[in-house]
C-alpha cells in the first residue's frame, strides 16, 4: 500500500455534455491511475473538473496528458496536468476550529466577493468552499453566495459577526452567517 | 481501567445493529468504566457508542463538557437502550466521527429531542435536550443501528446552487 507514488492535479474544462465524467473516468482507469479526490461543477454551460490522482512513479505529466487525447478530441476539452509534491497531497489541519457558513444575497454590485473574502482573510479565516451565482434580470441582476470557512478558535467571533453585519449594511445585501463547532463524535 | 481501541470504518462491526442491554450487572459496570475513560481520552470528543469499541450493545456516552466551546449540557450522560421519541427543529450541522478519521461532513440533525433511556441501574428515564447535546445523541444512537454520518451526508451548497432545468 505504501509504495511510492506520483501525484498529479488535473484540471478539465469544456462545454458540458452527457457522458463527459464517464469518459474522463474511463481514460484514467485505462491509464491505471487512481482518482484520490475530485470535484466537478458546472459554471455557465462550462463543465469544470478538478482531480487529484495518484499513479506509479514512472508516470509523467506527458503520459497523463496523452491518456486524455481521445476524450479531448471527441469533446473539445481543455486538460491541464500538474505534478504535485508529496506535501501538496494531505491537508494539514493542526487544530480543528469552528465551521463558519455564510450565505449572502442581494442586488449585484462590484466587489462583493472581494469585500467578504478580504474581511475573512484579515481575521486569518481559511475559506474551504465558495460558490457564487449571478442571475435574474440583466438590468437588475441578483447575486448569491455560499461560503464555508474554518475559523480558528482564538478569533473573536462576536466582533467577526459585527463586522459581517456592517459589511452587509455597506453593500446593501443580506448576509446570514452561522458559526458552529464541528462536532467530534 | 483501560482505554479501549476505537474501530475505524470499513470495520464491518460498525455497520451492525447492536443488541438491547438486558443484564444490568457488574460486567456492565466494568465495561462502562473503560468506555467512559475511552471517551474522555479523546480531546474534544463529545460522544461515543459501544459498537465503536467493538461491543455490540445499545450503550452510548455523551460528554459535552469536552467540547472546544461551552454549550448547554447535562454533564456526562450514559444512556443505555436509548430511543429518540421526538425530534424537531432540524438544521444542517457539521460533524466528524472517531471511527472515520480526517473527514467531516454536513448532516441534518434535530436541534431539539426527547430521548428515553435506562440508567446503569436499569431505571427508565426521559431527557429533553437541545443543540449540541441533542446533535451528539443522534449521532451516537445512529451507531447502535449501524448508521454512520456517511449515510446522512447532505451538501447544502449543491442544493442551493442547483440550476433550474429549462
Ligand atoms: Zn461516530
Amino acid at each position: 500500500m505504501n509504495e511510492p507514488k506520483n501525484y498529479f492535479a488535473i484540471f478539465v474544462l469544456g462545454t458540458d455534455s452527457i457522458g463527459i465524467v464517464a469518459d474522463i473516468g474511463k481514460a484514467l482507469f485505462e491509464l491505471g491511475a487512481n482518482i484520490n479526490d475530485s470535484s466537478h461543477t458546472i459554471i455557465g454551460n462550462q463543465f469544470a473538473m478538478l482531480l487529484l490522482i495518484s499513479a506509479a512513479p514512472n508516470y509523467t505529466v506527458e503520459k497523463i496528458q496523452s491518456a486524455f487525447q481521445d476524450v479531448t478530441k471527441k469533446r473539445g476539452l481543455t486538460v491541464y496536468t500538474h505534478q504535485l509534491s508529496h506535501e501538496d497531497i494531505y491537508r494539514k489541519n493542526p487544530v480543528p476550529g469552528q465551521l463558519c457558513v455564510i450565505h449572502l444575497y442581494g442586488a449585484d454590485k462590484p466587489g462583493i466577493v472581494y469585500q467578504v473574502t478580504n474581511l475573512l482573510a484579515k481575521n486569518s479565516i481559511n475559506i474551504t468552499d465558495l460558490s457564487t451565482r449571478r442571475f435574474g434580470n440583466e438590468l437588475k441582476p441578483i447575486y448569491i453566495m455560499y461560503l464555508e470557512a474554518e475559523v480558528p478558535n482564538d478569533v473573536d467571533t462576536r466582533k467577526l459577526g459585527d463586522d459581517l453585519n456592517k459589511l452587509a449594511a455597506n453593500l446593501k445585501v443580506e448576509i446570514k452567517y452561522e458559526l458552529e463547532e464541528v462536532a467530534s463524535l | 481501567m483501560s482505554i479501549l481501541n476505537v474501530l475505524e470504518y470499513p470495520d464491518p462491526i460498525l455497520k451492525q445493529v447492536s443488541e438491547e442491554v438486558i443484564n444490568f450487572d457488574s460486567s456492565l459496570e466494568i465495561f462502562l468504566k473503560d468506555f467512559i475513560e475511552t471517551l474522555n481520552s479523546h480531546k474534544y470528543c463529545v460522544g461515543l457508542a459501544a459498537p465503536q469499541v467493538g461491543n455490540l450493545q445499545r450503550i452510548i456516552a455523551i460528554n459535552i463538557l469536552q467540547a472546544r466551546k461551552p454549550h448547554p449540557n447535562n454533564g456526562l450522560l450514559v444512556l443505555i437502550n436509548p430511543k429518540i421519541l421526538e425530534a424537531s427543529n432540524f438544521k444542517i450541522v457539521r460533524e466528524g466521527c472517531l471511527s472515520i478519521p480526517d473527514f467531516t461532513a454536513n448532516v441534518k440533525r434535530a436541534m431539539k429531542i426527547k430521548v428515553k433511556f435506562q440508567n446503569l441501574k436499569g431505571e427508565t428515564k426521559e431527557l429533553e435536550t437541545t443543540d449540541f447535546e441533542a446533535h451528539a445523541i443522534q449521532h451516537e444512537t445512529d451507531h447502535l443501528d449501524g448508521i454512520l454520518f456517511l449515510d446522512r451526508i447532505t451538501l447544502p451548497s449543491s442544493n442551493l446552487f442547483r440550476r433550474k432545468q429549462f
